[in-house]
């Protein structure tokens, strides 16, 4: 059975340099490898490092020219409505709309406009206040504001430079382009020639109809869990295709107690479910080859409850069918 | 026709002037002095603020200023419970103390603004160790300054309404056609902007002050405050976009607050204040009175917490050419006043010049001469830019000489107006001084706290100084763009 473990996913992967001039080459190496989605880390706001990753020009002075639009057209705008309109005084016979007057209060609230906006946009657009970052967790990382230069990759797949199979790599130390995995990789259909009933559910060629391994009640707890999660939602908990995407308007598998599955060898569930069927997608990178078992031995059993008379049930556990998740 | 021989050799004397150009700039200190490192200067500055011991002497002129906040307390709860009438302003004179003082704050205000904003904008690297407690300076300055006119009104709770546009029950609004209205949106703003500058410069350096305290609650404090700040590449890209925006504002900002004060007495059509040219004046002098507090305030924290690195011999040359420069254009101005009071062929406008001259209060007016206009040529000596106890005196006394221009132009002209009748003296009342030495008190006790809680020189500003700051692209890559 595969092991189910929880590991702290990686953010990212970090280096450290303790001068300027290393962070912008470095930077400047990498996107040349191809690694697009990167940041420095400095002490002090260095110009080189926005080159050398491609950091594009932003948008503050769009917004702090709203913000002073804003604000300017609301300080005219109070002096017009209150001068002119809400409560309009003659004051040394100038007329209401006296607008050389009206232009100090204007400034300074242009001005105040595009401060706030400034400031406000600016930390908006940094994401700031942002308490808690994954950065922080590096233990080094508290030298990034005093004396220390950091750069740092996701560690995600979406960003990595184009490599051909076995190519050599100037980038990693190791010159090799090959990575290692990253923990808890799933593995993929490695021993598939070994064993031919485990990983296709044939032998020679032909649909198997028997297990590979025994089917305990382990097993079949095993696997009614791993159906409830994955087949359910639209086989439904009985396997009568009435699952509640189904009910929800989607496409409609077939029961399986139809007589033409009632008949299909157990490898025929075990291949649907690793190729897919229909508008079934496989499951083959979410169940494991041991689960998808587990589920074949299962969807018999409920195949079986569905044909079976109470002499099928052994007396001492007959008075579990009265229990309610029996029901 | 022969053409004259081209000289192919440099003149003789040439080398001699490169020479002379070396030895000039070798004279010239540097804005850090050398074998700094990152590591050092952020230690050296964040320092004195996370020791566990504070100085004896930051306690003893903590408890001289906090006497002083206390003394404002009393004054202003004694104005609260029996009014305004224990000034001694009265008519003719009815500014005086209240609005010279509020003058003299917000010019000193200017200074901080100047060094943070104008000095950015033009690049000038010296500015990076005196921003931010210039910027700081400002901000309690326009504190102290904001107390005179709503503490005036007497009653300020019930005074919002002609101050502040809001929607009141009396459907009153502000009258926007008044200098005075104008004050309130240029004084707020001033301090809002300023505030925003300052804190946005404070920003990475609460997170340096986070990362490197050692205590849990100091850490969470600065945590909170320093918004999350990661020094990332691209938030830095936003920063210094808005940073160098912020400075774009407050240069016209800062010039336009000092103007409209200038319009407080421009607008009237009072002898000595009627006058176009008082804006650039009031401008000019409000540097000139701030950069003398800059100094004022430099030189014993320079000494208190050895940062002489820090605030070399040449942050204090170029302060006090500055104030030689504004100052100049002060005294450049009182010649103006003379001139055109003669000029104006006006019977009152030439009064209001030899009533100052040779009135009662003839003596303030030769007093701010001999500050203002004489006792700062002494700024053009080396040796005397050299000296820093005398540049504290004498920055001491350029406040001095300010804070009499102001009496000069505001008590001086209101006492003897059109009207022989109605001609009076003005005295300050002990409430009056109590007002004043009390605002020096806030702000005093204030900037005592600002130096030990924050930061008194912007660390992330200082890194980019040291020479290791600089990016060598030895490789010669030229970047991806």
């Amino acid at each position: 059975m595969v092991q189910h473990q929880r590991a702290v996913p990686i953010h990212g992967l970090m280096a450290e340099f303790d001068n300027p001039t290393a962070l912008v080459e470095a930077a400047d190496q990498a996107r040349r490898q191809g690694y697009t989605v990167m940041d420095a880390y400095s002490p002090f706001p260095i110009e080189e490092v926005n080159d050398a990753l491609g950091l594009k020009p932003n948008r503050l002075p769009l917004i702090v020219l709203l913000g002073g639009i804003f604000g300017g057209l609301g300080g005219y705008g109070l002096e017009y409505w209150t001068q002119v309109i809400a409560w309009p005084m003659n004051i040394g016979g100038r007329p209401f709309h006296s607008w050389p007057h009206f232009i100090p209060v204007t400034f300074e609230c242009t001005v105040l406009g595009a401060s706030i906006a400034a400031f406000l946009g600016m930390l908006a657009l940094n994401g700031l206040p942002q308490p808690y970052h994954p950065v922080f967790n590096v233990p080094a990382f508290d030298r990034a504001s005093r004396d220390r230069f950091f750069i740092g990759c996701r560690q995600d797949m979406h960003d990595a430079p184009r490599y051909e199979p076995l190519e050599a790599s100037s980038f990693f130390t190791d010159t090799s382009s090959a990575r290692t995995l990253v923990a808890n990789t799933v593995s993929r259909n490695p021993l598939a020639d070994s064993d031919e009933l485990l990983y296709t559910g044939k032998i020679n060629g032909q649909l198997a109809n028997q297990f590979p391994m025994a089917v305990t009640a382990a097993v079949l707890q095993r696997g009614q869990e791993r159906y409830n999660i994955f087949c359910s939602p639209c086989h439904g908990r009985t396997g009568e295709g009435n699952g509640i995407v189904v009910e929800r308007g989607m496409r409609k598998p077939p029961s399986f107690m139809e007589d033409r599955l009632r008949n299909a060898a157990a490898g025929y569930f075990f291949d649907v479910m690793t190729h897919g069927f229909g508008a079934m997608q496989d499951y083959a990178s979410q169940i494991s080859v041991e689960d998808r078992w587990a589920i074949v031995a299962y969807e018999r059993a409920l195949q079986f409850s569905q044909h079976a008379a109470i002499n099928d049930v052994p007396d001492d556990k007959r008075a579990d069918l009265d229990r309610p998740e029996a029901r | 026709m022969t053409k004259p021989q081209l000289p192919l050799q440099a003149p003789p004397d040439a080398g001699s002037a490169a020479a002379a150009r070396e030895t000039l700039l070798s004279r010239t200190p540097d804005v850090i002095a050398p074998g700094h490192t990152f590591g050092s200067v952020t230690d050296k500055i964040s320092g004195i603020v996370l020791t566990h011991r504070t100085p004896i002497g930051w306690f003893m002129g903590f408890a001289i200023a906090f006497m002083f906040l206390m003394i404002l307390n009393i004054t202003i709860v004694k104005l609260l419970f029996t009014g305004i009438g224990i000034w001694g302003n009265n008519i003719p004179v009815g500014w005086a103390f209240d609005i010279i003082n509020f003058v003299w704050w917000i010019g000193i205000g200017h200074a901080g603004t100047l060094i943070s904003a104008i000095l950015l904008l033009f690049r000038q690297q010296w500015r990076t160790s005196i921003n931010r407690f210039a910027e700081a300076m400002t901000l309690f300055a326009v504190a102290c300054a904001a107390m005179f006119p709503l503490l005036h009104t007497g009653r300020p709770w019930l005074a919002a309404y002609w101050l502040f546009p809001y929607p009141n029950t009396m459907q009153l609004w502000p009258q926007f056609r008044s200098p005075l209205i104008w004050d309130v949106f240029a004084v707020s703003t001033y301090f809002t902007v300023s505030l925003l500058f300052w804190f946005t410069g404070l920003i990475p350096d609460l997170a340096t002050l986070r990362d490197s305290a050692q205590a849990k609650w100091a850490q969470r404090i600065f945590g909170v405050l320093s918004l999350g700040w990661r020094g990332s590449a691209q938030h830095w890209q936003r920063y210094e976009t808005i940073y160098l925006l912020l400075a774009g504002l407050s240069t016209p900002l800062v010039l336009s607050v000092h103007t409209v004060v200038s319009f407080d007495f421009a607008v009237s059509e009072i002898p000595g204040w009627h006058a176009t040219f008082f804006p650039p004046y009031f401008v000019a002098g409000a540097i000139y009175s701030g950069f003398a507090m800059v100094m004022t305030l430099a030189v014993p924290m320079r000494a208190a917490f050895h940062l002489e690195d820090l605030i070399t011999m040449r942050h204090i040359h170029n302060m006090t050419k500055i104030m030689l420069a504004t100052g100049m254009i002060v005294a450049y101005a009182y010649v103006n006043e003379a001139f055109y009071a003669w000029y104006s062929g006006s019977l009152y406008e030439q009064f209001m010049f030899t009533n100052r001259a040779t009135g009662p209060y003839g003596p303030f007016y030769w007093m701010l001469i001999a500050i203002n206009a004489c006792m700062i040529q002494l700024f053009w000596f080396r040796k005397v830019r050299d000296n820093v106890v005398l540049l504290f005196i004498l920055s001491l006394l350029v406040n001095v000489g300010m804070w009499l221009e102001r009496f000069v132009i505001i008590v001086v002209s209101l006492h003897r107006d059109f009207l022989p009748s109605s001609w009076d003296m003005y005295e300050p009342t002990v409430w009056d001084f109590g007002m004043f030495t009390g605002t020096i008190g806030l702000f005093l006790s204030l900037f005592f706290l600002f130096v030990r809680l924050l930061p008194a020189i912007s660390i992330f500003e200082v890194r980019t100084l040291v020479p290791a700051a600089k990016v060598k692209t030895t490789s010669g890559t030229e970047h991806l763009l």
